[in-house]
């Protein structure tokens, strides 16, 4: 099982590779960041993530809406939950 | 070799009749005659590679300056069933029914949804032709494109399908023919793959975009 400082490392290696161009803001990003304002994500960026998230990590994102992830730290608390323990 | 295994062109064609498809043929076949009689289509294309029928998966876009540009599109590609992308609000109203019966997928353009994404990929894997109005809305003017929303890019990475624009030129009198100005289709992912970056995610949108103002240039040269 992963612990949150690895899927934390793993989406962070996942957003570098989506957006090359904000790998300072990314790389610097705390669980509070805000995808939006601080990251800069459009909801299709952030559709992009969750795409990306499902096929790295195996999981599937059920009974959401973007609106659920408003902080990183809320993907990673969602992806930690459905990972098997 | 499965049926999931094969490509969409590998796949028998779809059934000529069908009970799943029945409402959605009775629609088409319904407003077909009509359609025919009083807008008098035609088609212009792009190049010689428009002009090729598409056979296995694709998404379809076109511009949308009026409400009737669903039947219009569905004219312009008469040989293959059409699958729209429509807005939500408009698919939680009381046509849902109609809706529903023509396979139609709703969307909210100011925030894209997973649920969406994810009905128009499986749509595309299993070799459909989805269309979709990029512009997000009806904008009522046949002058001016507006910008293109970039997820009919992700659409097609994911779905991993052709895109083929399309311009609709509506009939300027009673007398004057609706015209289709038909593009090449355009392989996304051969070009930036399945998974390209947020910034080729837009770059895809702009360069539709401006393939969509290249068809309307020669559909306002074309007499």
């Amino acid at each position: 099982m992963l612990t949150r400082q690895e899927i934390t490392e793993k989406l962070k290696d996942i957003l570098l590779f989506a957006d090359p161009n904000g790998a300072e803001k990314i790389e610097k990003a705390t669980e509070n960041a805000v995808l939006t304002s601080d990251l800069g994500f459009s909801s299709v960026s952030i559709l992009y993530m969750v795409i990306a998230i499902e096929e790295a990590f195996g999981i599937e994102f059920e009974g959401v809406t973007l609106q659920d992830f408003e902080t990183l730290g809320d993907v990673i608390t969602y992806i930690e939950r459905k990972l098997p323990r | 070799m499965n049926e999931k295994q094969k490509t969409p062109e590998q796949r028998p064609k779809a059934p000529l009749f069908s009970l799943k498809y029945l409402p959605m043929d009775s629609i088409r076949v319904t407003g077909a005659l009509p359609g025919l009689v009083w807008l008098r289509p035609k088609w212009i294309y792009e190049n010689e590679n428009a002009k090729k029928k598409i056979r296995g998966p694709a998404l379809v876009i076109a511009n949308h300056s009026t409400f009737y540009d669903p039947i219009y599109i569905s004219i312009a590609m008469w040989y293959r069933r059409n699958r729209f992308i429509v807005k939500k609000e408009i698919y939680d109203s009381k046509a849902q029914w109609v809706l529903k019966a023509g396979r139609c997928i709703p969307v909210d353009p100011q925030n894209a949804s997973l649920d969406t994404i994810k009905a128009v990929t499986a749509a595309l894997k299993d070799g459909e032709i989805i269309d979709m109005f990029p512009e997000g809305h009806v904008t009522h003017t046949n002058t001016d494109l507006e910008q293109f929303k970039s997820g009919v890019a992700l659409m097609a990475v994911r779905g991993k399908a052709p895109i083929l624009p399309i311009f609709i030129r509506d009939k300027r009198s009673a007398w004057d023919r609706m015209l289709f100005v038909v593009g090449e289709p355009i392989d996304v992912v051969g070009t930036y793959g399945a998974m390209p970056t947020f910034s080729q995610i837009e770059e895809i949108a702009e360069k539709l975009f401006h393939k969509m103002q290249q068809l309307e240039k020669l559909a306002e040269e074309y007499h």
